[in-house]
């Protein structure tokens, strides 16, 4: 009756990408954060009125999710921008817990007062993933530019903690913040969880004004990174880029173009096999890192769109190059990678390239031709 | 008997799956998967129904003598009762 949830998760996603059902998506509530993170994607400030009158409202919220859940959905995850500066977050979240997902919300939890955390522990997610920049006010002042930050994000972990809702600390690893590890790791520890750690930075969306090309950790010093952080595996659980459901893996990659043809996909994840990703504007995309292609789901509603975005999908052409490269196995290419990186999906991305090199030379001693 | 009101069964890519939803998840955070005979009795105790008359729902639907059907039936509402699942 009960089995584990790795086998049950693992089950279910063969099954939908065979099947190209939609059982895991994000839903990106908003663009605005309370913070402003050198290498973020998507950062409009609290009060950008465009930004607001670009989001999707409550009502609209729901009934997306009541269309996804109806057309399989089941892993869901609530992110943004930071989802607790909606005021209707709870109105959202509340009718969310009554549709039958398994929830997990990203949040950096400055914003989680006593009160919150309290709201949330009547009616839990099934963990909340807290983001935690550094592990001093000052390395918060210069990630986020909100030093007061750190404080706060230890007292909303804390609130959290309080109400026994489940947290996971992940970390977005920069030039300002990769010292820190040990630091983070220890701050990890004693809110009793493992430490994902994100170490891919992607260029800015259009339209954010961040650079985050600036801050992201040389091609030498991610997988340097990369190999101190594995060595120090096993006093807590690190992971290196943990994925949101949509970016998981899945076994089968075929699928059918518009013209009937059957397919491999070029996305070895479930984007857009049995995974998508919903902007706050209403877009459906095969992930975070990716505004094209892009379905509205508008009034045709949600079943529509996820077919057109599946075709969409299978028409995305990989790249020959990175798929003859005989250091593939150390690269994290990937469509979604290489369009924000080159502006085309089928051209390797020299960061993406010089990064599995350098991973190639410290994990074997070769040096790459 | 009847199943606690608060959960609710799904079929997730061909897996049928209980949730909590709400607060129920305070008191069982986790999902329960379900044989597709599960699922059946499962919706036939979603509203009050007697031990007899599962025998006899599932006698009904599937192709089973109705003493082994009384013995699995017994151990699928025992499961439940063990995880508290049950009015």
């Amino acid at each position: 009756m009960c089995a584990g949830w790795a086998e049950i998760n693992n089950r279910i996603s063969i099954n939908a990408a065979a099947g190209g059902i939609p059982v895991s998506a994000a839903f990106e509530l908003t663009s605005r954060c309370n913070f402003n993170c050198k290498m973020c994607y998507v950062c409009h400030s609290p009060g950008n009125k465009a930004a607001i009158a670009t989001e999707l409202d409550a009502g609209e919220w729901i009934r997306i999710g009541e269309q996804s859940r109806d057309a399989g959905l089941f892993l869901l995850t609530l992110t943004g921008g930071e989802v607790f500066l909606r005021n209707d977050f709870q109105e959202i979240y509340e009718a969310y817990s009554r549709m039958g997902f398994n929830m997990t919300i990203y949040s950096n939890a400055s914003l989680i007062t006593a009160e919150k955390a309290k709201w949330l522990g009547r009616i839990p997610p099934s963990k909340v993933c807290v983001s935690i920049y550094g592990a001093s006010p000052e390395t918060y002042e210069k990630v986020t530019g909100h030093g007061e930050g750190y404080e706060k994000t230890i007292r909303g972990i804390e609130a959290l903690r309080n109400e026994n809702i489940i947290v996971s600390v992940r970390t977005t690893v920069t030039q300002d913040n990769f010292r820190e590890f040990e630091q983070l790791k220890a701050l990890a520890k004693s809110f009793g969880s493992g430490l994902g750690v994100v170490n891919y930075v992607s260029p800015a969306r259009p339209g954010c004004g961040n650079n985050p090309l600036e801050t992201r950790l040389t091609p030498e010093q991610t997988a340097q990174y990369e190999l101190e952080i594995e060595q120090q595996n096993g006093e807590i659980n690190i992971q290196v880029n943990p994925e949101t459901p949509e970016q998981g893996p899945v076994k089968a990659d075929e699928g059918r173009k518009s013209s009937g043809e059957t397919v491999k996909s070029a996305f070895k994840c479930q984007a857009g096999k049995c995974g998508f990703w919903i902007n706050w504007k209403g877009y459906l995309t095969p992930c975070g890192l990716l505004d094209i292609p892009c379905e509205r789901i508008g009034e045709g509603g949600f079943t529509a769109a996820w077919e057109r975005l599946k075709k969409d999908c299978m028409e995305v052409p990989a790249c020959k190059e990175c798929q003859q490269c005989d250091i593939r196995e150390y690269c994290m290419s990937c469509p979604a990678r290489l369009m924000t990186e080159t502006g085309a999906f089928d051209k390797p991305a020299a960061y993406l390239c010089d990064t599995a090199g350098n991973r190639l030379r410290l994990k074997t001693g070769l040096v790459r031709q | 008997m009847k199943v606690k009101s608060g959960f609710m069964l799904r079929e997730i890519a061909g897996q049928a799956v209980v949730v909590p939803l709400g607060e129920r998840v305070v008191e069982f955070n986790g999902i329960i998967t379900l044989s597709e005979s599960g699922a059946f009795l499962w919706n036939k105790m979603e509203e009050e129904v007697s031990e007899n008359e599962l025998v006899e729902h599932i006698t009904g639907e599937y192709d089973i003598d109705p003493e082994t059907a009384r013995k699995d039936i017994q151990e699928f509402i025992d499961s439940m009762r063990f995880r508290d699942l049950i009015d």
